[in-house]
């Protein structure tokens, strides 16, 4: 008898152990199916593998009106932003009920979010994967680089929030740890600034100075990296800048009547990014309104093409003609239309009598023939924002930035008038219950209606009982 | 032995008045997380989770409490079952009488979608939690109705139990280290957030079905304690 | 013929805290025999019983139902066992067929053989015609009828009644051992009572209980010869010296003044005439002599302490 206790506590304590050891594996390892229409909680691999370098306690204060849907979805991101790594933890602050501690933080607008690390602060400004992700992407470098955006020669401004300005694009840079900085290279001493990580040059209106192009050059050859976005409409040739690592500027305007935005062939979407450099990472398609085609020299390993058109598409060089349809002088495509050089070579250099040092100098140049994808009009279509934030990583040695995948969910309003609110009490509170109420009643009423019929055995209520129970009723 | 205690729960005036009380509750809910003006239900489970382990408490005690108190328990264990068997039927039992239940409930999604447009999927996993939370905390609540012969000490019992079990959750909130972790996993409340915002998470499910299982172990034992 | 198994409790004790309820109860059912549990309230008849069809667990000991150890097997003891326990209370929600429809199949009886073996159930306890009727409405006897057919209704090899005729009117009392005589023929039958007459009615055997330990184990006949003799004398004259003649008479063994009461209680050997012959020589009239001899009564009172 005592044995089988025995084993019965023995087969519990097994049971027991595999069970803590079950969920200490579904705690480390929680993979999940996201059922929510917008794939809200589904955090992009970039978020994921950021998270795995969170090795110290990350606090994260959501500054928001409490007990609302948006306060509900921000405590839903969080969560799962806890979940992939239990360092973080977080809050949902009402800044109205707790001014103190919002003035403690120095919030001013709701939907703030605070986050800290290792003695480190950063804000971001929504509860959005890519803004929380970016933050602790910022949080985690520790350092801000800082990326130079050339003007003087007519680019669109990082502070026009038009639809042809680059406000979007400034705030993605900030929000990945960049620090944009314009800089001038037409005036006084044309030279790139150490500082910069990158330079920016966002479809210049006009030709380059000599100055400004020998300036670059020059930069290029010390390890720079340069981004140039041009098309053929901005009058501008780039080809003295690129020419030397491999890419050409054919110019014209690339023709897709295979894959465009609409009836315009001009607006291409360009679907074939077959590079293997993490430019592409995550991009499957980009729309480049009005591209001009590049020439790639394939023969040098070191470039590689980032974007071409469609085979049906072709290069029209004088687009002024009029005519859109393919004709005589068109170039056949696909065309390139983004193209990527990667040179490294060995530098010697002598230190002092006798004493030489080397050291590998590594130039990267991401040219795009188009110059408004980027644009705030443009930014947000297709994979056009991780295009950009994959060039300007790629560039700066940087991981690849946080471009989110989630969305947040979806507005679905339903007004809650008087009529329907009566409504939905009447049949949830009322009537739901009280149909169960009277389909028991009913039920008890057959029962004893049957039960009346005489059986010998049963017990039969005497009179006075009888008469108690109906002065009770 | 499942079916019967179903059938007892529901054709009792004590299982329909409890069900009736729960639905009406079920109801409230609804129309107070409408009030958002949004045609979400992720506020309506989050409380009616709660309400489910009151009802689950509830439920349970007519498992072993009430057979003990009639004396039918021991005809019971007597017959031919293992005493697995015997827990397995209890719990489903309850169980199932709660999922009659959360049937039930599907008026209200239903409502809100003849008005507005939800998202299918969070209803969909707001029920999978709820149907896993109900047979865990079915699961204890029998363990603890196993535990005595009084049906007020068991009602009472099992709702103390998953009531500080879903309260020690929210306080965890406010402490931390390893104790926070530990504490804050053991409580149903950190579990249905993934149910509530419509992602079925590994552990959320792996945590309701061991709790499910630690009641089995637990009835199990107090039974050969008690035997 | 006999289809009962034999049941063994060998050496069974059973403790609830620091009270031992059965201590080391040996004891041998046989096929085909009524053995009767007597003892006092508390006396640990209702525990042996329990321990035997499972529903507790001995401390100590072994249980043999036929060739199934209780230990090893327990589904396979309760299998052969139909148990009616002391307070039968089924579902009262349930009418009496939905209730031994449940226990037919909670016992796995077989669908087609089903509704014939619950018929018979309710036929041998006297429930025919109550099928429909819900079990909270019937009265205590047929509630006990009840519990009955639920014990039988798997045709059980072994029957362990506690207390079957409790709350039963005399004449359901006759019908109920009725019953118990008839099933005990073929079946192997532990039944306890607080009514003597009963037991010698149904049992050709008995075990008596007190304070949890098994103080006999006989047939009742033997045990009622043992028992020996209990004679009260109504005496005129001097109480005390008929008392005093009386003690030496052969086969006395007590002697007791109760007024004009002399009670004399003895062994096999106590004759009625020898201590009228001794009451009479003392010179004091004896009135009246009643003797109450052998009784199951008698031996019972011997053995259970007050």
């Amino acid at each position: 008898m005592r044995r089988s206790r025995r084993r019965l506590f023995l087969a519990a304590a097994l049971a027991g152990t595999a069970l803590i050891i079950g969920n200490v594996a579904a705690y480390a390892h929680n993979p999940q199916l996201d059922l929510s229409a917008e794939s809200s909680f589904s955090l992009s691999a970039q978020t994921t593998t950021l998270l795995t370098r969170v090795d110290h306690p990350l606090a994260i204060i959501a500054f928001l009106t409490a007990g609302g849907p948006e306060a509900a979805d921000a405590s839903y991101l969080l969560a799962r932003y806890q979940e992939l790594n239990h360092y973080i933890h977080w809050s949902v602050v009402d800044p109205d009920a707790n001014p103190g501690e919002a003035r403690r933080y120095g919030i001013s607008a709701y939907s703030t979010v605070v986050l800290s690390y290792q003695g480190r602060r950063v804000t971001s400004p929504d509860v959005q994967e890519g803004d929380i992700s970016t933050a602790i992407l910022r949080l985690l470098r520790g350092r801000t680089e800082t990326v130079c955006v050339l003007t003087g020669n007519g680019e669109p401004s990082l502070s026009d929030s038009g639809p042809n300005g680059l406000s979007d694009l400034s705030v993605l840079l900030s929000q990945n740890a960049f620090a944009p900085r314009t800089i001038d290279l037409t005036l006084g001493v044309a030279a790139v600034p150490p500082a910069c990580a990158a330079v920016l040059e966002l479809g210049p209106q006009q030709s380059l100075p000599a100055t400004e192009v020998a300036a670059l050059e020059s930069y290029l050859r010390g390890g720079g990296r340069l981004m140039v976005l041009t098309s053929s409409l901005s009058g501008t040739d780039p080809n003295p800048l690129l020419s030397p690592w491999g890419i050409g500027f054919v110019g014209g305007l690339v023709l897709d009547p295979a894959r465009s935005e609409g009836v315009d062939w001009s607006d291409v979407v360009v679907q074939d990014l077959p590079s293997l450099n993490p430019v592409d990472q995550g991009v499957s398609s980009l729309q480049f309104p009005a591209p001009s085609g590049l020439l790639v020299n394939t023969a040098q390993g070191s470039v590689s093409v980032l974007a071409s058109t469609s085979p049906q598409s072709y290069i029209d060089p004088n687009p002024q003609s009029g005519s859109v349809a393919f004709g005589p002088g068109d170039v056949p495509g696909p065309v390139v239309v983004a193209a990527a050089a990667d040179v490294s070579r060995v530098v010697t250099s002598t230190a002092g009598p006798g004493i030489t040092s080397t050291h590998v100098e590594r130039t990267r140049l991401v040219v795009v023939g188009c110059d408004t994808w980027m644009t705030n009009g443009f930014l947000d279509n297709l994979g056009n924002r991780r295009f950009f934030a994959n060039a300007v990583a790629w560039l700066t040695d940087q991981d690849s930035l946080v471009v989110a995948t989630s969305q947040p969910p979806g507005n679905r309003p339903l007004p809650l008038t008087p009529a329907l609110q009566f409504e939905l009490l009447g049949i949830t509170v009322f009537a739901v219950p009280g149909a169960l109420i009277s389909l028991a009643l009913l039920r008890a009423a057959v029962v004893r209606r049957q039960e009346k019929e005489p059986v010998p055995g049963r017990t039969r209520p005497s009179p006075n009982r009888r008469r108690r129970r109906r002065r009770r009723r | 032995m499942a079916r019967r205690d179903i059938r007892s729960i529901w054709l009792s005036a004590y299982g329909v008045g409890c069900g009736a009380g729960f639905l009406a509750l079920a109801g409230v809910l609804l129309v107070l997380d409408l009030r958002s003006d949004q045609a979400r239900l992720d506020g309506w489970f989050s409380p009616l989770f709660v309400v489910v382990a009151l009802l689950a408490a509830l439920f349970s005690v007519r498992s072993f409490a009430e057979e003990e108190r009639t004396g039918s328990l021991e005809i019971l264990t007597t017959m031919p079952l293992g005493r697995g068997q015997l827990v397995a039927g209890k719990i489903l039992g309850t169980s199932g009488a709660l999922m009659i239940a959360l049937a039930i409930t599907v008026v209200c999604p239903l409502m809100v979608a003849l008005v507005g447009n939800p998202d299918p999927g969070p209803i969909l996993t707001g029920y999978v939690g709820l149907v896993l939370a109900g047979v865990a905390f079915a699961s204890v609540g029998v363990a603890v109705s196993a535990a005595t012969g009084s049906f007020l000490v068991a009602a009472s019992g099992s709702s103390a139990i998953l009531l500080a079990l879903w309260f020690g959750g929210v306080l965890a909130r406010g402490l931390s280290g390893r104790l926070q972790t530990v504490l804050a996993y053991l409580s149903p409340y950190s579990h249905v957030t993934g149910f509530l915002r419509g992602t079925l998470a590994v552990a959320d499910v792996v945590y309701f079905l061991s709790l499910a299982v630690v009641g089995v172990l637990a009835t199990r034992l107090v039974l050969e304690a008690r035997r | 013929m006999s289809r009962g198994a034999e049941v063994e409790l060998t050496g069974v004790t059973r403790r609830f805290g620091t009270r031992t309820a059965v201590e080391d109860v040996s004891l041998t059912v046989h096929p085909g025999e009524v053995l009767g549990l007597l003892g006092p309230n508390g006396a640990g008849k209702t525990t042996t019983m329990r321990m035997l069809v499972g529903f507790l667990r001995p401390d100590s000991g072994q249980i043999r139902v036929g060739a199934v150890d209780a230990a090893v097997d327990p589904v396979g003891v309760r299998r052969q066992i139909g148990y009616l326990p002391e307070v039968s209370s089924a579902y009262p929600e349930m009418t009496v067929l939905d209730f031994l429809g449940y226990c037919a199949r909670l016992r796995r009886l077989p669908r087609p053989t089903r509704d014939v073996a619950i018929g018979r159930a309710m036929a041998d306890a006297g429930l025919a015609g109550q099928g429909r009727v819900r079990i909270g409405t019937l009265s205590r006897g047929y509630r006990q009828r009840v519990g009955l057919a639920q014990a039988l209704v798997h045709d059980p090899d072994v029957l362990v009644l506690d207390e079957p005729t409790a709350g039963l009117d005399p004449r359901q009392r006759v019908e109920v051992r009725d019953l118990v005589a008839r099933l005990g023929r073929t079946r192997t039958v532990l039944l306890s009572s607080h009514l003597l007459s009963e037991v010698t009615d149904l049992c050709r055997r008995v075990a008596v209980l007190d304070n949890g330990r098994l103080v006999a184990l006989e047939e009742v006949a033997v045990l009622a010869a043992r028992a020996g003799s209990r004679l009260e004398l109504r005496v005129s004259g001097s109480a005390p010296r008929a008392a005093q003649a009386v003690a030496g008479v052969a086969g006395v063994e007590s002697v007791e003044v109760r007024g004009q009461v002399v009670v004399v209680t003895g062994d096999a050997r106590l004759a009625g005439a020898d201590l009228a012959a001794a009451v009479v020589s003392a010179g004091v009239g004896l009135e009246e002599m009643r003797a109450e001899g052998g009784s199951l009564e008698a031996a019972y009172l011997r053995l259970v302490k007050p």
